[in-house]
């Protein structure tokens, strides 16, 4: 991928139907890095919640906030 | 610094007893001694303080009026006409935000005389760092006269509608680092001067008025995106390659689906430097397309989403 800096994406997996569960997202985190190995942090919003994954060593752990305890400050600002 | 509620310190017992000396001993306190104590004072205690006497007035009003959030209408006018007929207080005032609590006021209607008396008191804060204005009517715009205003911002969050004294205003912050447009125009007639805001490195709203200000050093960038722009998404991020050295962080939001794979692929190409981008809809029936366009040499990938499955071949 061209983007050699890139460290974190944000993506709308708002309208899959299924709607992605952890092990799909998991997937989906992985295969993002191999394409762009500079990724260390992807957040999926699914509906009113937002999952990150924050790589960890060679492993991927998430968690998620939803409704009044998602962040007031937006990741893009933090950068 | 923000007024704290009932904020305690290890060395309030001390500095109480050095009070209680001081006063029974019939002398006056020292300016910084006044200062420890209103700096760890509780915010309600504020007013009182500064009733007491000079020293503590001086100190108390200072931290009063740092940070004003004025959500309250009737709050919000009486604090203004303070401040603009004690000249004093304007200098004291380092944040401004003055909007409508919808939640409390939103039958209550601000009238000309409100937006009169909230410039009245900008006009003395010539220290003003930070504002946030929302003006529900949206056109009582005049309050940003710059003849009328004495501040370099270094924040500005606007809410209220764009026209020539919005423009004049922003053509006068000389300073400005960041900037959030929330009504912004559809249409370019009234376009930003070409050298104004020189310092502006972040900038939230409308791909309207993004387009303008791709020659400063912005290093961040969230864009509404709006269907009935009259500026194309796919033309706007082409022209991101004029502040692609140092934009970091590239934000969308509400980024039709249909063009998510189209400006991600150039997103890539005009920007590779970027740090973050988001948020991009993320479409679970052309992954594969997704990818690759991204510039990836990809093998296949199948994903049948509806099908219950997921398959990495």
């Amino acid at each position: 991928m061209n983007m050699h800096n890139l460290r974190i994406m944000e993506l709308d997996l708002t309208k899959w139907d299924p709607q992605p569960t952890g092990a799909l997202q998991k997937i989906l985190t992985t295969e993002l890095r191999i394409f762009c190995p500079s990724v260390e942090f992807i957040a999926f919003w699914v509906g009113g919640t937002r999952f990150f994954w924050t790589l960890d060593g060679d492993n991927w752990t998430y968690h998620y906030e939803t409704g009044q305890n998602i962040r007031f400050e937006p990741i893009w600002k933090n950068v | 610094m923000q007024v704290q509620l009932g904020e305690t310190h290890p060395q309030t017992r001390e500095i109480s007893l050095l009070t209680m000396s001081s006063a029974s001993a019939g002398g006056s306190l020292s300016p910084e001694l006044c200062g420890r104590i209103v700096k760890w004072a509780r915010g309600s205690d504020l007013p009182f303080l500064a009733r007491t006497c000079k020293s503590f007035q001086t100190v108390s009003e200072k931290r009063i009026y740092d940070t004003l959030v004025l959500g309250n209408p009737t709050v919000a006018f009486d604090a203004c006409r303070s401040i603009s007929t004690a000249e004093r207080l304007g200098p004291y005032v380092h944040q401004f935000f003055i909007y409508q609590d919808q939640n409390r006021y939103r039958n209550v209607t601000l009238h000309v005389q409100f937006w009169q008396m909230v410039q009245a008191a900008m006009n003395h804060m010539c220290n003003l760092e930070k504002f946030y204005i929302h003006d529900p009517a949206g056109h009582n715009t005049f309050v940003l006269d710059p003849t009328q205003l004495n501040f370099q911002l270094d924040d500005a969050q606007i809410r209220i509608n764009w026209d020539a004294h919005v423009v004049d205003f922003l053509a006068s912050q000389l300073s400005l680092d960041r900037l959030t447009v929330m009504y912004g125009p559809d249409n370019f007639e009234y376009p930003l001067a070409p050298d104004a805001l020189p310092a502006l490195k972040q900038f939230i709203g409308a791909i309207t008025v993004a387009v303008q200000l791709l020659t400063r050093p912005l290093t961040h960038l969230q864009v509404h995106v709006d269907e009935t722009s009259s500026v194309p998404v796919l033309s706007f991020i082409r022209r991101l390659s004029a502040t692609s050295a140092t934009l970091r962080s590239l934000s969308f939001l509400e980024l039709p689906d249909a063009i998510a794979i189209d400006a991600l692929k150039l997103i890539s190409t005009t920007c590779p430097q970027l740090r973050y981008v988001g948020v991009l809809s993320f479409p679970s029936r052309h992954v594969s397309s997704y990818l690759s366009s991204a510039g990836f040499v990809i093998n296949k990938i199948i994903l049948t989403c509806s099908a219950k499955k997921f398959i990495v071949a």
